[in-house]
């Protein structure tokens, strides 16, 4: 059994939750409007702004919504952005009440969530997509999942790889039914696919045929003053590796541990079938 | 989306942020615009945008706005500061504020605009920037200002410095006239400094290379340094060195007070130094040896003003070198000039004196210039004591310095040892009397201090030996107490050895008494009730104990010392009976009367003298047994009858020079004279003739007739040429003693480490001399307790069981 003071504070956790919500719900107290078209949500500065750093800019210094208490903004979709005011509160949301299939609901939650800058939510959007692709075996033939890929590639952001790699390992898993020309259910997919290069860029980068001996290939940048070139190299630990820059004529020769602090990226390691 | 379109919102935006009109302006809009450019994967050119944007508004209007306020006279005045100001200093002093006010306000301005353009463009910086690994805009932005502003000329002129040179030269002038006494306007300079901190060098971020580090402290220190300088040689040819002092203390606090209020703490230390080199370490020296230095501090009691001398080397150099030299100095001086008193005081009236003044008298001179000298040279040490802890802290090396100087000067006195010993003997004798206990205590712990100054421990234990050896014997001392609290006082200063003599003869006064007390009951038990009989005190003294002189006759008597002195039939009774009474007590030992050192209370009656219409006259005459012995012979001789100096050696077998010393005082001194002596004439001769002196007539009932040289006095040159050989002979068993210790137990040892464990072993004694260590070594040899290891490259020796 836990110790007492465990229970006690996790009973007052959870009380702290509910208090929030009914914060929300009750819209008591509250000193801040968010706009969306002809939405309003009544809101807390000091939750909304420690939440989320976008609104945190936005209600500090010079500008008109500092002044007016109104953040009026654009673009975005009611339903995602009441949810993420769910999510503000509550610390989760449910996508089960929206007209929307769920992997393009998650997947503009995570564009919402990385425009606000509202923390950890991005992460809860990638996995409960992660959740519903791989438990819904249809999922990845859908018409809204060839729709989600082409709006995650344009709303977020390229660095943005969590998101980027689970769409992409669906993709990568039925890749031969997907791409095949015959099949013209997937049309739709092969249409958005030839309209988003960047995506197909990358699904034909995981499908080319597997080295021999499969390196993990990393990406470091140049150590040179000022220097953001970088190159790919399958290093480990116990070798040594040269490189001179092409860029800025940098040279240097040095183990695995000193390359470390120049590393970009990890590639994901692509099992071979 | 258009690029241009959006950048074009931005832009404008952005203009209105930097004229202060940010109210109207939407954050979401801007931010919205902002995001949908590198959403758009166009985060690269809406950079440079931004940075081009900013480098253009502070290269046109900000530019404009600072260099409007450096008109060309201020310059001017700025550049010909060290050759001649032609400008008025107020004039340069509100244009450089003016200057430095804009200055301020636009480095305000633009990290306040930056800081919401930064905001505007969060998305850029956490998503473009981080991705790129470009530095933030807002870094770049402030790396622009330091670019296109401070680094810029005046009207494109490069003959004068940039701004940033500019600002230095500015605040420089600010400090120079808060540092004449002027009032400046601290908070704008710091503002100021605030923004050299915040920028760097170049846009390697780091610590060492902050614009305040590179560019204006450096020069801070530099003409700081150059300010202090002429501030010192001013201060030294115009003040004392008091004021010297306090003006230097003054200066490091308010530069202190400047690093504070107007730039920062972390020069502090920097500054301090400064000014701790040009006005302490490299002026210490000359301050201290100036005309109002540490010599006439001392003189006039300055001590406030020591204490500031002390507290500024202090600063530069926690061993104070110069002051600890200049104080060494100094002691060094003014002890040399005691010796030198001293010696005047106990040699100058002695050569044409010498005729008229009797002996006793310039001895006494002498011994009153030796006590001059002690209670001199401890006042000089409560002076230094007292200034060491009013002034110097209680420093320890400012203590050991004092120490030194004084065990220098005090034993470059000759006679230091034996002074001293005649100190404690004249405070023992007289000096304590009405002293409270506490009194006395201070001044044991005087003796004692002095004593520890006092190089040849061996010579003042000789002398003390001599003068307590008197004091005992002759009852002198006001209190055994206090000569015991002394001697355990030398016990624990000195260790065992040192007062085991001593105590010694502490021992043999107290057992004397029980000897006498018990020889008065023997007697008493014998029935032997003689109503004549002769009540008789005996000091039984150990003769390895005592000083020499006491317990042997004078040295060069030595054939005469050896015949027995004749006692009367009475005397020689109780001699005997005493004798027996003693061998009872301690079979197997030796006694050995010495009639020089005892006294004996004589009834004398003298007759009538009816021509000097005299009635029969009474007196108790206190004289010496040898004196008593003279006495008695002229009982059987007729009136008139006379004894020559030979019939009364030959009758009392006293030795020469004791006798005449005893016909002297008996004969001789005015006020005693008991004998008459023909002829009448201060020398005694063998063939002169003495008298008993029917006519005495002495003003009280006791007569007390002192022995020349009785008291303890200053040795005259034959007793010191005499001390001093006895005190080599001793030194040498000492030595010799030493030497065979350390080789019984190294076995073999070379001649330099030999001398150097002697030296060693003996310091605590005295400081042995090494030519005397070699002859005892070589003495050692012929005795064959030691040997030369022959074929060994440096001369060593063996120790031969």
């Amino acid at each position: 059994m836990a110790p007492h003071y465990e229970q006690t504070r996790d009973a007052a956790n959870a009380a702290l939750l509910t208090d929030l919500s009914t914060l929300l719900t009750s819209e008591e107290h509250t000193d801040l409007k968010i706009k969306l078209g002809d939405r309003v949500w009544n809101v807390h500065k000091a939750i909304v702004c420690a939440r989320s750093d976008f609104f945190a800019k936005a209600c500090k210094g010079d500008f008109k919504e500092a002044k007016d208490g109104v953040v009026e903004i654009h673009d975005d979709y009611p339903e995602v952005i009441d949810k993420m005011i769910h999510y503000i509160y509550k610390t989760e949301y449910s996508e089960s009440d929206t007209e929307l299939a769920p992997v393009l609901f998650n997947v503009r939650m995570v564009a919402a969530a990385e425009k606000y800058f509202v923390k950890f939510l991005a992460a809860l959007a990638v996995s409960k997509l992660d959740y519903f692709i791989s438990n819904v075996g249809t999922a990845w033939g859908s018409k809204d999942f060839a729709d989600a890929i082409a709006e995650a590639y344009t709303t977020t952001h390229d660095s943005d790889r969590e998101l980027r790699d689970t769409l992409l390992q669906m993709v990568v898993a039925h890749a031969d039914m997907l791409f095949r020309k015959e099949f013209t259910e997937f049309a739709h997919f092969q249409d958005m696919a030839a309209k988003t290069p960047s995506f197909s860029a990358e699904v034909a980068a995981l499908l080319a045929k597997p080295l021999e001996i499969s390196p993990i290939l990393n990406i470091y940048y140049c150590p040179g003053d000022d220097c953001r070139e970088s190159f790919r190299s399958a290093i480990t630990d116990g070798q040594r590796v040269k490189w001179t820059c092409d860029y800025c004529g940098w040279e240097d020769e040095d183990d695995y541990s000193w390359w470390q602090s120049y590393k970009i990226a990890e590639l994901p390691v692509v099992e071979a079938t | 989306m258009d690029f241009e379109q959006t950048w074009a919102i931005l832009a404008s935006a952005f203009t209105q942020i930097h004229e202060k009109q940010a109210s109207k302006l939407s954050f979401e809009e801007l931010y919205r615009n902002a995001y949908k450019i590198v959403l758009k994967k166009k985060g690269d050119e809406l950079y440079l945008r931004v940075a081009e944007f900013e480098r253009d508004w502070l290269s046109s209007e900000i530019e404009r706005r600072i260099h409007k306020e450096l008109p060309p006279q201020l310059m001017n005045a700025l550049q010909g500061r060290s050759s001649a100001g032609s400008v008025g200093d107020d004039q340069v002093r509100t244009q450089g504020e003016r200057f430095l006010r804009q200055l301020k306000l636009a480095w305000e301005d633009h990290q306040t605009c930056m800081s919401m353009l930064t905001d505007v463009l969060m998305y850029m910086d956490r998503v473009y920037c981080a991705d790129t690994r470009r530095p933030s805009i807002f870094t770049t932005a402030m790396s622009l200002f330091r670019d296109c502003i401070l680094r810029s000329h005046v009207r494109g002129d490069d003959s004068w410095p940039d701004i940033c040179g500019t600002l230095n030269h500015v605040i420089l002038d600010q400090i120079r006239m808060e540092r004449d006494g002027d009032f400046i306007d601290k908070h704008l300079i710091k503002a100021n400094v605030y923004m050299l901190e915040g920028l760097y060098d170049s846009h390697h971020e780091v610590e060492e290379e902050k614009l305040y580090l590179t560019s204006f402290e450096y020069e801070f220190l530099a003409s700081s340094a150059e300010f202090y300088r002429a501030l010192g040689d001013r201060l030294l040819k115009e003040s004392d060195a008091g004021q010297y002092c306090r003006e230097t203390r003054k200066r490091i606090d308010e530069e202190n007070d400047r690093c504070r209020s107007t730039l920062l703490e972390s020069t502090t230390p920097k500054i301090q130094k400064v000014v701790e080199d040009e006005l302490i370490r490299y002026r210490m020296k000359d301050l201290i040896e100036s005309e109002s230095g540490v010599r006439f501090m001392i003189t006039n009691e300055r001590h406030d003003d020591l204490a500031l001398v002390f507290d500024l080397e202090a600063r530069v150099d926690p061993r104070k070198p110069e002051l600890t030299k200049a104080l060494q100095k100094i002691i060094l001086e003014m002890g040399t000039n005691l010796n030198d008193a001293a010696q005047l005081g106990a040699a100058a009236e002695a050569p044409e004196d010498r005729a008229k003044a009797p002996a006793d008298k310039l001895v006494n001179q002498q011994t009153v210039a030796a006590l001059k000298w002690v209670e001199d040279v401890l006042e000089l040490k409560d002076k230094f004591d007292a200034m060491w802890k009013q002034s110097f802290q209680s420093d320890q090396t400012i203590h050991t310095a004092i120490m030194r100087s004084s065990a220098e000067f005090i034993n470059s006195h000759p006679r230091c040892a034996e002074y001293m010993s005649l100190f404690i003997d004249d405070n023992m004798k007289k000096g304590i009397k009405g002293k409270t206990e506490l009194e006395i205590e201070a001044l044991l712990n005087k003796a004692i201090v002095l004593l520890r100054y006092v190089q040849e421990k061996d010579v003042f234990e000789l002398y003390y030996k001599k003068h307590l050896g008197k004091r005992l014997l002759m009852g002198r001392s006001l209190s055994i107490d206090v000569e015991k609290q002394m001697i355990f006082r030398m016990k624990m200063e000195l260790g065992n050895n040192f007062t085991a003599k001593l105590e010694g003869m502490f021992k043999d006064m107290t057992l004397s008494e029980e000897l006498t007390a018990g020889y008065k009951g023997y007697v008493a038990r014998l029935g032997d009730a003689d109503p004549r009989r002769i009540d008789l005190a005996i000091n039984v003294l150990t003769s390895m104990t005592w000083p020499v002189e006491t317990t042997n006759s004078a040295p060069d008597d030595a054939r005469e010392s050896r015949l027995k002195t004749i006692y009367p039939p009475a005397m020689e009774r109780i001699r005997q009976g005493f004798e027996n009474y003693y061998k009872e007590k301690y079979s197997g030992r030796m006694l050995d009367w010495k009639g020089n050192m005892g006294t004996v209370d004589v009834k004398v009656t003298f007759p009538k003298v009816p021509s000097k219409g005299f009635k029969e006259r009474r007196h108790e005459l206190n004289v010496s047994t040898y004196a008593m012995l003279i006495l008695l012979l002229f009982n059987d001789l007729p009136s008139g009858a006379s004894l020559s100096l030979e019939e009364i050696q030959a009758r009392t077998n006293i030795p020469t020079n004791e006798l005449v010393r005893n016909l002297q005082s008996l004969a001789v001194a005015p006020k005693t004279r008991i004998l008459l002596k023909e002829p009448m004439s201060k020398d005694v001769k063998d063939t002169d003739k003495f008298f008993f002196n029917e006519g005495f007539m002495g003003k009280f009932h006791k007569v007390k007739i002192g022995i020349v040289s009785a008291g303890n006095r200053i040795e005259n040159d034959r007793e010191r040429v005499e001390t001093e050989k006895k005190n080599n002979d001793s030194r040498g068993y000492a030595i010799e003693a030493a030497v065979v210790r350390i080789m019984k137990q190294r076995k073999e040892l070379s001649h330099q480490q030999l001398v150097t464990e002697t030296i060693t072993q003996l310091n605590s004694q005295f400081k042995p001399d090494v030519n005397m260590i070699k002859k005892r070594i070589e003495s050692l040899i012929e005795r064959e307790y030691l040997e030369r290891i022959e074929d060994s490259p440096s001369s060593s020796y063996r120790y031969l069981a």
